[in-house]
């Protein structure tokens, strides 16, 4: 009954999808994870951060620099570029957060373009790719296999897909019930009133852009895995991704965020066995987040917008 | 309060500038190739043992450089050699100058460059150049100005034009060869995945070979980055079905993608391997052998890399040992190496002063130009396009190795390009 | 903002009478002392400032932000190469239908993003972007061949295909160059007037305060509209200058990536003024030029640059260098003098 809903649906057979699902999901949890970073970021602070791409990339660089460089241990590097993510984020919030404090979303999310194009120039001038050499950061936990409606799939994949999961609840909890976080949602709604509250604004902006780096970190550990090869310009650009998920959440909403995410790693993959669109299905991303837009736009907004431009 | 924030948030980036540094100075290149250098009998230039001290020959090249893809091993591995002949007497006395320029995929900048080198700089030669595109931007203009270019080609234009003469197959061919080695091991049908910005052209070839055997093909342009292999790993698979096979056209950083995929999900030893040039290298047999010893067809299109191999392929590893040490021996290495052999033996045949016009006939003149790391000899002539290089071995992992699997093969002359080579080879007895 | 009466004003006319002058020397007296890697390098400089001017009315004058407009550009640069391989049209024709067609895509794809406001507006666009890139991947740029796509398969080519035609005028690289120039030059033109006119002064109004414009009678679907199509015609007639500039334009060296870089560039050149718009061509095409052949700089430098010539930007001068360069050369020219007047003792004093 199942299958010939599937069919109805899909038009193809749901025994032939059900491996594609399960690879999109794995991808669409690290969108989602990074994608709930970023919506974190921005109702705290108002940055949305195009960067979050590059400083992944860049933290899992330092990581495959010590996994092959040195004697630490594999975990020690892991953790070092999870927090890299966490410390780069929080420095640019502190170095230019407060210049940018008074400007509108799309200059602050234009500063952070500054960021990525600064991390991409650094990472392509120190670490140059080869062409008979890749760089891979593989996670021991890939190692770890388990056969789930008929596809293989890694530990690694898994835990990408709980960690989605996990974070968006987790941190919708920790918005709701402690008071950094309703601190945060404060901040969100209305930053004047909430300044005048005595709330401590600058202390709560560094929770918020270390935490959503830790997501921007552990997103640039497990891309290398999942994509194989630490290729850094791939993974600045992935970022595009994560925004899709972003704004299919509509920059508010955490949940509708994880969906999103989920959707856009599931389109990729499940237009695979189309032959018409197989090739213009790493559009995908881009198709949807264009009609989230359309979407959000649905009532007319008018802008005050300010001279200073 | 706010000044303290500023602090910390600049302690905190100073902390990240560091460790950026710290990757920064460690050295990224790949594992350098073992092996011992045996006796040389090849030597740079003349061999004289002498610096060459007269007035510089000027020689030029671009590679392509971009975030991802560096070409420029081939030309600095050019200039290894040059600088070993200017040690060795030069040409008659004078040392070689390479000037090498890199590009980053934008056409006009390829176009001034050419120009550059040509007018401005006065290169008598352009050699060593590999890129994406630039075949296609300045083709018509290396044509007005009368220059041919020996470098290593990608695009369709480096072997459609009368302005480059690649001492590689370039992709379309070397899948081919792979192609051809399948089918005669049995394959009954063929997936084959390439870059979408040269499907059409690299897997055009290996479609005319299935058709030509009369075994069903199916194309899979793949957009890079790729995201998903699994996913189209499996549509391979599905199509090729177990016994089929499954050919592959990526680099190294793509590839892996593509066989990890293969690995996870069980499906190496259930059909044929083949692949272009670009994963026959020690780097990847060291990641993917045992699990893909015995299951691959790579289509090489030189030697293996081994001192051994004879005295071109030991004398590559001396130059690169004392002239770039950070340039591990690889297929670029191959490739810039022969670019920079053939462009001196140019130079050494000239007999009048040494011209643009001059050493651009002499490059036109080349044949039967021997080399260990090549199949069948090396040549240049009078001719509308060139593929000189259309005879690949066929190697296979083992033992985290690269191995030999089939010796030196012609291609099949199903392309009417490759057909037409061979009947300009025989005709001006080039090879 | 001045109205076409006020513009024979002194001020006006003596910048006229440089802007004139630069021309001139632009397209006489350029070509004679530079090499041929000049001038290629120089007429890529000039169409990309005008794509940048092209940006910078949609922001500078209009308020919008466009991250898609080298996604643009690709889109005239395939069009002219298609309309070029199909057809006979003159030159010109094919420089007006490329303009034309890529402004019709423009406002198609402006109309639903009018609604958008700023943060919304770039993301939009740079999807947009992102998504030409792939599809264009895909069909990859026409070579004479037929179809829709106009991309024969090279299987049977044994010779390449001709490069895209230039104008029977200007076939050689400096004739090239020149007709590049005028053309970009009559483009900086429209733009120029519609500047000193009444889309101009709608926008200016618009960008301050859209419910006051609204209020004040502006149309502002409108006028909003005739900003992406003006920009979007510009960027097409120069996608088709860039078209015959290339000859072989190949899907692989139009990135996504390109229209963040134009948009930093864009920037920091400065989107309030013309000039502006032309040191964004300078820093987008010339810069490279310059580290590569002229200097030895490692390329991946560029993109530090840009990224910290647009924080900079950002941050402290919003109107570029354009905008920066003449304050600092005036602030540099009052020091000299102070130091001066210091240095020489004032008449009458000296013994």
């Amino acid at each position: 009954m199942s299958n010939l809903l599937a069919f109805a649906v899909f038009g193809v057979d749901w025994e032939f999808l059900k491996p594609y699902i399960v690879i999109g999901l794995a991808f669409g949890g690290v969108y989602a994870l990074s994608g709930v970073g970023l919506v974190v970021l921005y109702r705290a602070t108002g940055v949305l951060n195009v960067a979050f791409g590059a400083i992944g990339a860049a933290g899992a660089l330092i990581a495959y620099y010590i996994v092959n460089h040195t004697s630490w241990p594999h975990w020690l590097a892991y953790t070092i570029c999870v927090l890299f993510g966490g410390v780069t984020n929080l420095a640019y919030g502190m170095v230019f957060g407060p210049a940018f404090a008074r400007r509108d979303a799309l200059v602050k999310m234009m500063g952070t373009l500054g960021l990525a194009l600064i991390l991409l120039g650094l990472m392509a001038w120190r670490a140059p790719a080869g062409g008979a050499f890749a760089r891979f950061l593989p996670l021991g936990t890939t190692q770890t296999r388990y056969t789930i409606l008929g596809t293989s799939v890694s530990l690694t994949q898994l835990i990408a897909l709980l960690l989605a999961f996990v974070i968006t609840f987790g941190v919708t909890l920790f918005l709701r019930v402690t008071r950094l976080g309703t601190a945060m949602r404060a901040l969100a709604d209305d930053r004047e009133v909430t300044a005048m509250l005595g709330v401590p604004v600058r202390r709560v902006e560094a929770a918020a852009w270390f935490g959503s780096g830790l997501a921007c970190g552990a997103a640039g550990l497990l891309l290398p895995d999942l994509l194989t090869s630490l290729d850094y310009s791939a993974l600045t650009f992935l970022v595009i991704s994560s925004l899709a998920a972003a704004l299919i959440g509509r920059l508010r909403s955490l949940g509708a965020t994880l969906a999103g995410g989920l959707a856009v790693g599931l389109a990729q993959s499940i237009l695979s066995p189309y032959t018409q669109v197989s090739a213009y299905r790493s559009a995908a991303p881009f198709v949807l987040a264009i009609l989230a837009l359309l979407f959000l736009s649905r009532r007319r907004v008018v802008t005050i917008s300010r001279t200073a431009g | 309060m706010r000044s303290t924030y500023r602090r910390i948030g600049l302690a905190l980036a100073a902390v990240a500038a560091i460790a950026m540094m710290v990757v920064a100075l460690a050295n990224s290149a790949g594992p350098v190739g073992s092996g011992t250098a045996s006796a040389t009998k090849a030597a740079c230039g003349k061999g004289t043992g002498k610096k060459a001290t007269g007035a510089p020959i000027k020689l030029g090249g671009i590679d392509m450089l971009i975030p991802g893809v560096d070409f420029t091993t081939i030309g600095k591995t050019a200039n290894a050699y040059f600088q070993c002949v200017n040690d060795n007497g030069g040409i008659n006395g004078r040392p070689i100058k390479y000037t090498l320029y890199t590009e980053q995929l934008n056409p006009a900048q390829e176009a001034a460059l050419a120009r550059k080198l040509i007018t401005s700089d006065k290169v008598v030669g352009v050699v060593g150049n590999t890129s994406f595109a630039e075949c296609g931007t300045n083709w018509k203009y290396y044509k007005s100005k009368g220059f041919i270019v020996i470098g290593a080609g990608v695009q369709a234009e480096c072997y459609s034009t009368p302005s480059f003469a690649e001492v590689n197959s370039g992709p379309r061919y070397s899948n081919v060869g792979a192609a051809q080695a399948l089918i005669k091991a049995g394959a009954k049908k063929l997936a084959i995945a390439s870059p979408d910005t040269i499907s059409a052209y690299a897997d055009g070839g290996p479609a005319l070979v299935a058709k030509a055997a009369g075994i069903p093909v199916k194309i899979f342009p793949t957009h890079l980055p790729v995201t998903d292999a699994t996913s189209q790993l499996l549509q391979m698979y599905q199509f090729a079905g177990n016994g089929g096979g499954i050919l592959i056209d990526f680099t190294p950083d793509t590839a892996p993608a593509f066989m990890k995929a293969a690995e996870a999900q069980g499906i190496v030893d259930k059909v044929l391997w083949g692949s272009s040039t670009p994963i026959a290298n020690t780097f990847m047999s060291g990641q993917f052998s045992p699990s893909f010893d015995g299951h691959l067809w790579i289509d090489n299109e030189f030697s293996n890399v081994d001192p051994k191999v004879g005295p071109d392929s030991a004398l590559m590893f001396q130059v690169l040992k004392k002239y770039a040490p950070k340039i591990a021996p690889q297929a670029f290495a191959q490739m810039g190496y022969l670019d920079g052999k053939f462009a001196v033996n140019a130079l050494m045949s000239i007999k009048g002063p040494i011209t643009a016009k001059s050493y651009n006939a002499a490059v036109r003149n080349l044949k039967n130009q021997k080399s260990d790391i090549l199949c069948k000899p090396f040549y240049v002539g009078n001719l509308a396009y060139h593929i000189p290089n259309n005879t690949n071995i066929i190697v296979d992992y083992k033992d985290k190795n690269v191995v030999v699997r089939t010796g030196c093969t012609d291609f099949q002359a199903v392309d009417k390009a490759i057909a037409q080579t061979r009947k300009w080879e025989k005709q001006f007895k080039l090879n | 903002m001045t109205s076409i009466s006020e513009l024979l004003d002194r001020g006006t006319v003596v910048r006229a009478a440089v802007a004139v002058t630069l021309l001139a020397i632009a397209i006489f007296l350029f070509p004679h002392i530079a090499g041929s890697d000049w001038i290629t390098t120089f007429t890529s400089v000039a169409i990309y400032a005008v794509v940048a001017l092209g940006f910078g009315i949609l922001y500078g004058r209009a308020g919008m932000i466009s991250l898609g407009q080298v996604a643009l550009l690709t889109i005239g640069c395939w069009i002219g190469t298609r309309l070029a391989y199909a057809t006979g049209l003159p030159f010109p024709l094919l420089l007006l239908a490329a303009g034309g067609i890529t402004c019709a895509i423009g406002v198609l794809v402006g109309l639903p993003a009018l609604r958008l406001s700023g943060i919304y507006l770039a993301l939009i666009t740079l999807m947009f972007a992102g998504a030409t890139t792939i599809v264009l991947s895909v069909t990859d740029f026409p070579n004479g061949g037929g179809g829709f796509k106009g991309r024969s398969v090279t299987g049977a080519l044994t010779t390449s295909t001709p490069p895209v035609r230039r104008p029977s005028v200007a076939e050689g690289d400096v004739a090239y160059y020149r007709y590049t120039v005028i053309v970009c030059a009559l483009l900086f033109l429209i733009a120029l007037v519609h500047v000193a006119s009444k889309p101009g002064r709608a926008w200016a109004s618009i960008r301050e305060s859209e419910p006051a414009a609204l209020a004040a009678g502006v149309n502002i679907t409108v006028y909003k509209l005739w900003a992406f199509a003006l920009a979007s015609f510009m960027t097409g007639v120069a996608g088709c200058l860039l078209a015959a500039q290339v000859g072989v334009p190949r899907a692989i060296t139009f990135q996504t990536q390109d229209s963040l870089t134009l948009a930093a560039t864009a920037l920091i050149g400065g989107i309030f003024s013309v000039w502006g718009a032309i040191v964004a061509g300078m820093f987008n095409q010339l810069l490279p030029f310059l580290f590569q052949a002229q200097w030895g700089v490692n390329p991946n430098f560029l993109l530090i640059i840009f990224g910290a010539g647009l924080l900079q930007v950002l941050l402290t001068a919003p109107g570029g260098l354009a905008d920066q360069f003449p304050k600092d050369m005036l602030n540099l020219g009052r020091l000299i003098v102070r130091g001066v007047r210091k240095l020489v003792p004032a008449r009458g004093t000296a013994s």
